[in-house]
């Protein structure tokens, strides 16, 4: 009997594409959050009226980010989920090593984030679209498909950006707590010490510095990049923790 | 061929150490009962192999490969136990499909029939399966996808006595037709003994045996006799288990008779019998207590 000697993006291939089978659990509960998403979407809009003489302005802002703020949610803990012992085991029944699951779950969250991220967009549309039909308005500024295609491509890809992101941030968080069980108290911990520290860095609030980094940048390629970064260093520590997990134990 | 070896491999669990220092090696193409009391480690050896967990020390090799991480160990061997899951997204025909994409040399037409053979339904999932099925249905998976390295551990665990049969039968069915190397673990080896060519048995954190059936069984004889001739012939012999029949006595004890002993025995009146491989592995693993009927009589030796 010969022996098969598999290369690395082989197997990698077949896993996402298997897992593009197996794990088709998580659109629903996509569905599910961006439904919420629009729902609580029409609550949050604000407005206000303004009256000079004979002539009054009722405006009112709305906004498309409810389920794209749901979607970033959802993606984190995606990204959670795909690490933890049943989806591991499901994958080591048939051919794997930690490296090329570790591969195909990363491709299988980016996948899902465009589609979630695009989604999002749209489920913002959504809101937008209905409100206007509420409302009445006789002038809307809104980046559309269709009025301005450059501007919805920049925000879907803003979406998508940030779904990535915020999935690769679950999945490295998922893989600390598949590593050692003392790791979710110390996180759940550092998410209401680390805010009291305010931590300095040169002068500067850490978090906020975190958040500007990517929520100051008006560059798309600039972003691009600075995520794709981001996201391979995170991807890299996720290997790193789980290079020596034990799985079927 | 070397498929698998061990060099002085210790595997620890916090403070209780599983395997001690085991050495052992096996051949291409060989069938191999792994047998052992409960707890002793067939499990974590078989998981080692496979690249599912990591010794604590010492040299493992499979296909000259370190299995821990290897896609080559994992592309060319697959493990058959409880801990075999399937997403529940998929079905049962959807798996079979999948296990066809991952092995090169899965037998889909095998897979199909066995599928049919035991009425599995083509749209159940595997987690909605009671034991048995269960057990039945990752066997399927693992006779079909013929891969070099088999491992079946504990594969029976809810099958009933029909299922258990068939299943040991088309394993030997198809190993003859397809000769790969496999490693077979039971508690029970009366149920394999007959089916296997080399028996591995794991005792004490280390392999006790690890040769053909006929030799783990001519390690003993059973001797049977009148209870007088036994009982004056035991006062100076290690006895690993007796049966007292009405006025006939059954000892089990080494098999390290001179032919002029034997011939003395014939003399007496005494049979020498040879034992099952089951009765010999009871033997090395329980030691000289005297078997569950000295508990009865308080005759029990320490």
């Amino acid at each position: 009997m010969y022996l098969t000697e598999p290369l690395l993006t082989d197997v990698v291939k077949k896993q996402f594409l298997h897992k593009l089978k197996a794990y088709t659990g998580v659109f629903n509960s996509l569905l599910v959050m961006q439904l919420i998403g629009i729902i609580l979407g029409f609550g949050t809009s604000s407005g206000g009226s303004s009256s000079g003489g004979t002539l009054t302005v009722n405006y009112s802002f709305l906004t498309g980010d409810v389920p794209v703020i749901f979607t970033l949610l959802w993606a984190f803990s995606m990204g959670i989920l795909v690490t933890t012992l049943a989806y591991r085991n499901d994958a080591f029944s048939f051919v794997s090593n930690r490296l090329s699951h570790n591969i195909s779950s990363f491709l299988f969250l980016l996948f899902a984030s465009v589609i979630a991220g695009t989604l999002a967009t749209l489920a913002g549309s959504i809101i937008k679209l209905i409100s206007s039909f509420q409302s009445d308005p006789l002038f809307a500024e809104t980046s559309g498909l269709f009025s301005s295609p450059a501007d919805f491509f920049i925000m879907t890809s803003t979406s998508v950006l940030y779904t990535a992101l915020f999935a690769s941030m679950g999945y490295v968080v998922g893989s600390f707590i598949q590593r050692s069980k003392f790791v979710l108290p110390l996180l759940i911990a550092a998410i209401f010490v680390i805010p009291l520290l305010q931590l300095n860095m040169r002068g500067q609030d850490l978090i906020a510095n975190s958040v500007a980094f990517f929520g100051t940048e008006t560059s798309l390629l600039l972003f691009l990049l600075k995520i794709i970064v981001t996201i391979s260093i995170l991807f890299a520590i996720s290997i790193g923790v789980t290079t020596k997990t034990e799985v079927r134990k | 061929m070397t498929v698998i070896e061990f060099n002085d491999v210790t595997k620890t669990y916090g403070k209780r150490i599983v395997l001690n220092k085991m050495t052992f090696s096996i051949r291409h193409g060989v069938l191999t009962g792994i047998i052992g009391r409960n707890g002793v480690g067939k499990s974590t050896v078989m998981k080692i192999i496979a690249g599912h967990i990591q010794a604590t020390s010492g040299d493992i090799r499979v296909f000259s490969d370190k299995p821990f991480n290897s896609l080559k160990v994992s592309a060319n061997s697959i493990l058959v136990d409880d801990t075999m899951s399937f997403s529940d997204k998929l079905t049962l025909k959807d798996i079979l499909k999948e296990a066809d994409r991952f092995y090169p040399n899965w037998d889909a037409p095998l897979a199909q029939r066995l599928f049919d053979y035991f009425s599995f339904h083509s749209d159940a999932r595997q987690i909605d399966l009671s034991k048995g099925k269960k057990s039945t249905f990752n066997a399927i998976i693992g006779l079909a996808s013929h891969c070099p390295l088999t491992i079946f551990d504990e594969p029976t665990t809810g099958m009933d006595t029909v299922v258990r049969k068939d299943f040991y039968r088309a394993l030997l069915k198809d190993y003859i037709a397809h000769p790969r190397t496999i490693l077979l673990s039971s508690h029970h080896l009366e149920e394999i003994e007959d089916l296997l060519e080399n028996i591995l048995l794991i005792h004490n954190k280390t392999a006790l045996f690890h040769g053909p059936v006929t030799d783990l069984q001519e390690m003993f004889v059973s001797l049977i006799g009148k209870n007088e001739l036994i009982s004056t012939f035991i006062a100076d012999i290690e006895i690993f288990s007796s049966q007292i029949n009405g006025s006939f006595s059954e000892i089990l004890v080494k098999n390290n008779f001179t032919p002029d002993e034997i011939k003395q025995l014939h003399t007496q009146g005494i049979q020498l019998v040879p034992v099952s491989a089951d009765d010999a592995y009871v033997a090395l693993t329980t030691g000289t207590k005297g078997g569950i009927d000295h508990v009865f009589n308080g005759t029990l030796v320490n």
